[in-house]
């Protein structure tokens, strides 16, 4: 009787509410596909406030600062304004991974952390530990990208234009990288001081490679690709073909 | 053999210039694929021999700047010659003999047909390589000058053009770098005639054998004005022999890796 398909089988009172379990089991894979993920990356939420609290017991001081090689150090960090931020649920030593239980026991022991710019991209490197992919990418393919991959630390890093303690998504209007801030932020001192809005008109992370990160670029590139092929093949025969008469003495 | 008989090709001035330009040329090409393949390993041991990154750049300005001068140069030449010799027909401007000569010439290689096109002073590909330098100008000069000062360029130019810009640039360069390796290099030192070089870009002189052999028309004209006493050279192209036919046919293995290796390398690019 199995054989016999259709009708009865279709109208047989499991089969008929089989959706059912399907939407007992779309809420699970959509919570396994868009849950878990985050729930991962905030893995051990509960103890971190209170291990971002510890830190900012010292740095949460305005104009509190550190002394290194006869200079001042800002080391203040604005408590509300990093746990408003998008990362607020982190604890510091995320990106600070120097500061371990070491640094809470003793504070006035070097890190032996680097200052200044060199501070700002090896911290930006830690980004990569969430942001891996589109963003790193595109970053590592970028001028600023190549310049601060070879040494030039005067390109910018993630840091320099989506923030330190301030981070939002581009969304948010009070990121420094939202669409409106983008101009000023660009034009921040020792960068593009002169910057002008038509800065914010494009994308900064964008592949050429990759046609939905930025179309124009796509197909400029492609162009260059096929100009490049139509020279191989208009310069390299002339060449073969000039040395094969001359080889053969004809 | 007889004594070789030289001709003038090239004047003090010619020979300025290019070496202007080909001084910038070096430099703006080992800078400037440094920079373009910085994801590539070799890149990366390049940056230091040139003192690091921000050092490359600035060699490569230098470089951009160079060029900046030799064309000044070029238009005052241009405007010089003509102030003294009357307005006239450029020698360089392409005709209507230059497109049949590119197809004689095609056929000529592909030996469809005996004869090689006869040139006057400047073959069809020698007026063609004068042609892209001064598209090279326009777009590496204009493409150049927009990401090296990009906070003025963005004042008339949105972010996507200026990122479009680099592209081209990064992009033009191999084009040109290709025209150099191909076509230039070739004529110039590569080809088993002239290895390892022409002398005419240091010394101006080039022998009446090979002007008569490159440039038949002009050899004639030469010829005929008497500047050029007649059987100045021989009658006969060169052929090669010996060590030269040998470094011929190395040359042909070189050159035709590198052809399959780019269209190996740049065929996928275009197809994904």
């Amino acid at each position: 009787m199995a054989a016999i398909p259709s009708i009865t089988a279709a109208h047989s009172p499991v089969r008929r509410h089989a959706w059912t379990w399907l939407s007992l089991l779309l809420p699970a894979v959509v919570l396994l596909v868009f849950w878990s993920p985050a729930r991962a990356r905030a893995a051990g939420t509960p103890a971190e406030p209170a291990a971002v609290t510890a830190c900012l017991t010292c740095h949460d001081k305005p104009g509190s600062t550190m002394q290194r090689e006869g200079k001042a150090i800002p080391i203040h960090v604005d408590g509300q304004v990093y746990r408003d931020s998008a990362h607020g649920i982190l604890a510091c030593e995320r990106c600070h991974t120097e500061a371990g239980p070491g640094h809470a026991a003793n504070p006035e022991q070097p890190l032996g952390l680097p200052t200044g710019r060199a501070l700002d991209a090896l911290i930006a490197q830690r980004c990569e530990k969430c942001h891996a992919g589109h963003v790193t990418t595109s970053y590592n393919a970028s001028f600023h990208g190549f310049a601060v991959g070879h040494g030039d630390l005067r390109a910018a890093t993630c840091v320099d234009c989506h923030g330190v303690h301030n981070v939002f998504s581009i969304s948010d209007a009070r990121s420094t990288a939202a669409p409106a801030n983008i101009a000023a932020t660009c034009a921040a001192p020792g960068c593009h001081e002169s910057a002008s809005p038509g800065f914010a008109q494009g994308t900064e992370h964008f592949v050429r490679e990759v046609r939905a990160s930025s179309p124009i670029i796509y197909w400029i590139w492609k162009f260059f690709i096929a100009l490049i092929l139509f020279d191989v093949m208009k310069d390299g025969p002339i060449v073969m073909f000039e040395l094969l008469r001359r080889v053969r003495g004809v | 053999m007889a004594k070789a008989v030289y001709v003038e090709r090239w004047s003090l001035a010619h020979r300025l210039q290019h070496a202007l330009l080909a001084l910038a040329m070096i430099d703006l090409i080992i800078t400037g694929m440094a920079m373009k393949y910085s994801y590539a390993a070799w890149s990366a041991r390049v940056f230091p021999l040139l003192g690091g990154f921000r050092s490359t750049l600035i060699i490569h300005k230098f470089g951009a700047t160079l060029v900046g001068v030799s064309v000044i140069f070029h238009v005052i030449y241009l405007l010089m010659y003509r102030r003294r010799h009357g307005p006239q027909k450029w020698q360089i401007m392409w005709n209507r003999k230059d497109f049949t000569d590119a197809i004689a010439h095609g056929a000529h290689l592909l030996g469809l047909r005996e004869r090689p096109p006869q040139y006057g002073r400047y073959s069809y590909l020698e007026k063609f390589e004068y042609l892209s330098i001064f598209w090279g100008m326009v777009v590496m000069g204009g493409s150049g000058l927009a990401i090296w000062f990009p906070a003025l360029a963005a004042q008339w130019a949105p972010r996507w053009l200026l990122d479009g810009l680099r592209v081209i640039h990064s992009n033009e360069a191999f084009v040109a770098m290709l025209a150099l390796a191909f076509g230039h290099f070739f004529v110039a030192h590569f080809n088993p005639l002239v290895f390892p070089s022409s002398p005419v870009w240091y010394s101006g002189k080039i022998s009446a054998a090979h002007l008569r052999e490159e440039h038949p028309l002009e050899y004639q004209q030469l010829v005929e004005a008497g500047k050029l006493p007649a059987g100045a050279a021989p009658e006969h192209p060169h052929v090669l022999a010996g060590w030269r036919r040998v470094l011929g046919v190395v040359e042909m293995l070189i050159y035709s890796a590198i052809f399959y290796g780019l269209l190996i390398t740049f065929i996928p690019l275009l197809l994904v």
